[in-house]
């Protein structure tokens, strides 16, 4: 399996960009201390001091903003809150949906039906929104600064998202077990004795395993969705530093997670400096991208397994798919 | 006899479909009250006496207010709500009826395209489907200002408050991923279509692909595409949100995200999910009356 994957050039890809960027990012707070490189004005050829904004590739290479601060250092210090934050989303949603959803589709539809009608709420106010209202309190810093640690604020956050985003996967994932339940060969399986561990584990599991790496993948580009929506919220993944006072600047991120870079600077766009929002925003579209790419090539080298699987077994019994019996020697041209 | 048993499938659809919103309302409930369960310092329990005092709060609706938060003012919520409410359907709408006729204009064209460019559309907009909407709706900002920058004639106008209040720029950027949605699907469904025995059939007749499209694809498509309506109303909903939020229009956005003190996020969301759900059961009753299949969205 671990071989096909390498071939797929998707997953060389996206595998490769979030490694990349992780490992980065780990290095640049290990060995460096997160260090932001800071440079309050340079002065051009004939001595006069030019300030920041400096346009990318002007003077750093993914240029600075209005105070100097080079947006490199930024990106690479939230890489590591912005993948794994989001992995860890995806994980717990993926866990608990599992969990959930598969003695749902064993047990028989009714029970579940308030439960089911009550949660139907969520598919009309947007996930977002609810982690909003609820996470507010929690990370907005007060007057007299956080009374939680960076770890506990994060920990609280994946938490509920993970919980928010896991219903319609659940939802999904009983769906799919109770229609392969209703299959012949899981009746007769069940008639010659078979018990439910049993059933889920030769019969249903490997059905599902295609669906079922698609679906973390999902939960994984949902968990971006809703913390990038928390971002332009200017609920910033981690915590968002306020001042107070007259003449306070905007909301700062605890994290610079790239959602929250986008929503800190939001405001700046209308002065047409255009790549402080841009660039975190790239990012971003490049992290979905991967998990796209990534969620292909495992399909593609699922389906591949199962084809390869049943060929093998079924190699004399069936003719290849694709090879006529009678094929012509020579094609006449069309 | 067969009257009767349709009339006591009626009758059971129905009580189906009364108590279903009750739930609903539940559910709303409860996700309007968990703010109470979160404070600077993590979890606490709020005490029976607050979440009671909302619902006294609800229980008068003609009294609530919602607070600005940095100025502290009070203002009552009820006649100015319905301009908000105004607001967020106009956008909305708008955003529905350019989106779906530019999809079909789209379908329409690549109808009969060479197949490459039919699979190269469709592969294409499957991936910007998983592109977050942020993103759309920030770059089209981006696009707004550099073309004011690049001409210095705004085209249409970008924000505003009251009376001038931007409605066009904003439904623009909410169609934009709607449309990719439609696009995506009808594409595929089509294509799906085409491969039933009906089309070959109408094909075979020498009846022009032009007119079997408009007459028969097209509606089969159409009730398809309305299987999807809650999954498509639920993304166009989030996307309204950060449109509002980012365009700084007064409209549901601000009571759900700025203004959003408990009773007054539990009434925002009645008033508003309250239509979107009555329009998806309208659909669904369409769809049961043309092709008598029960479908639940």
């Amino acid at each position: 399996m671990m071989k096909r994957l390498g071939r797929q050039p998707l997953f060389l890809w996206g595998f490769g960009f979030i490694v990349m960027m992780l490992a980065g990012s780990l290095i640049h707070a290990i060995f460096f201390d997160s260090y932001v490189r800071h440079t309050p004005f340079l002065t051009n050829g004939q001595g006069e001091m030019v300030g920041p904004p400096f346009a990318p590739f002007e003077h750093s290479i993914l240029g600075t903003d209005m105070n100097g601060n080079h947006i490199v250092y930024y990106i690479l210090k939230g890489a590591k809150y912005t993948i794994l934050g989001v992995f860890s989303i995806g994980t717990l949603s993926f866990a608990l949906a599992f969990l959930v959803g598969i003695p749902l589709g064993f047990k028989q539809k009714g029970k579940s039906k308030i439960l089911e009608n009550t949660l139907s709420a969520l598919y009309f106010i947007p996930a977002s929104v609810i982690a909003y209202n609820f996470l507010r309190p929690l990370l907005l810093e007060p007057m007299s600064g956080f009374p939680t640690t960076l770890g506990f604020r994060l920990g609280t956050e994946v938490l509920v998202i993970g919980i928010l985003l896991t219903p319609p996967a659940a939802i999904y994932i009983a769906n799919e077990t109770s229609v392969l339940l209703k299959k012949e060969y899981i009746t007769t399986s069940r008639s010659l004795g078979a018990g439910s561990f049993h059933l889920f584990r030769s019969h249903l599991l490997p059905h599902l395993k295609e669906r079922l790496v698609t679906l973390f993948m999902r939960q994984n580009i949902q968990a971006v969705l809703v913390m990038s929506h928390l971002g332009v919220f200017e609920l910033f993944f981690g915590g968002t530093k306020a001042e107070f006072g007259l003449g306070a600047g905007r909301p700062v991120p605890v994290t610079y997670e790239w959602a929250s870079m986008v929503g800190m600077y939001f405001r700046t766009l209308q002065t047409n400096v255009y790549w402080l929002v841009g660039l975190p925003l790239i990012f971003l579209v490049l992290f979905v991208l991967a998990l796209t790419g990534m969620s292909r090539a495992l399909r593609n080298v699922l389906t591949e397994e199962a084809r390869v699987y049943t060929s093998e077994v079924e190699s004399d019994l069936q003719p290849d798919e694709g090879r006529d019996d009678f094929a012509m020697v020579k094609k006449t041209s069309e | 006899m067969d009257g009767q048993v349709s009339f006591l499938a009626w009758k059971s659809y129905l009580m189906h479909e009364c108590i279903k919103p009750l739930f609903l309302i539940v559910g709303v409930l409860l996700i309007s009250v968990s703010p109470l369960f979160m404070s600077v310092e993590g979890f606490v329990w709020p005490g029976l006496e607050k979440i009671a005092g909302i619902f006294g709060q609800l229980m008068s609706p003609e009294s609530l207010v919602y607070i600005h938060p940095e100025s502290g003012e009070e203002r009552s919520l009820f006649p100015v709500i319905f301009k908000a409410f105004a607001s967020s359907v106009t956008v909305l709408g708008t955003a529905l009826v350019v989106s779906l006729s530019l999809a079909l204009l789209g379908t329409l064209m690549l109808w009969r395209a060479p197949k490459r460019i039919y699979q190269l559309s469709l592969s294409f907009t499957s991936i910007l489907q998983s592109i977050p909407d942020v993103v759309f709706v920030v770059a089209s900002q981006m696009f707004l200002v550099w073309l004011y920058v690049e001409t210095g004639t705004t085209f249409i106008k970008l924000a505003g408050a009251g009376e001038g209040e931007a409605v066009l720029a904003p439904a623009l950027v909410l169609s934009i991923l709607p449309t990719i949605y439609f696009f995506q699907s009808m594409l595929s469904l089509v294509e799906e279509e085409k491969e039933k025995p009906y089309y070959e059939m109408a094909v075979s007749k020498g009846l022009p692909k032009t007119f079997i499209l408009l007459t028969h694809i097209m509606r089969n498509m159409l009730v398809r595409l309305s299987y999807q309506a809650k999954f498509l109303i639920s993304i166009m909903v989030s996307n309204l949100l950060i449109v509002e939020y980012l365009f700084e229009n007064f409209g549901m956005a601000s009571f759900l995200l700025t203004y959003s003190q408990p009773p007054v996020f539990f009434v925002t969301a009645l008033l508003f999910f309250g239509p979107v759900y009555l329009v998806l059961k309208i659909v669904e009753l369409t769809l049961y009356f043309f092709t008598r299949q029960e479908v639940s969205l």
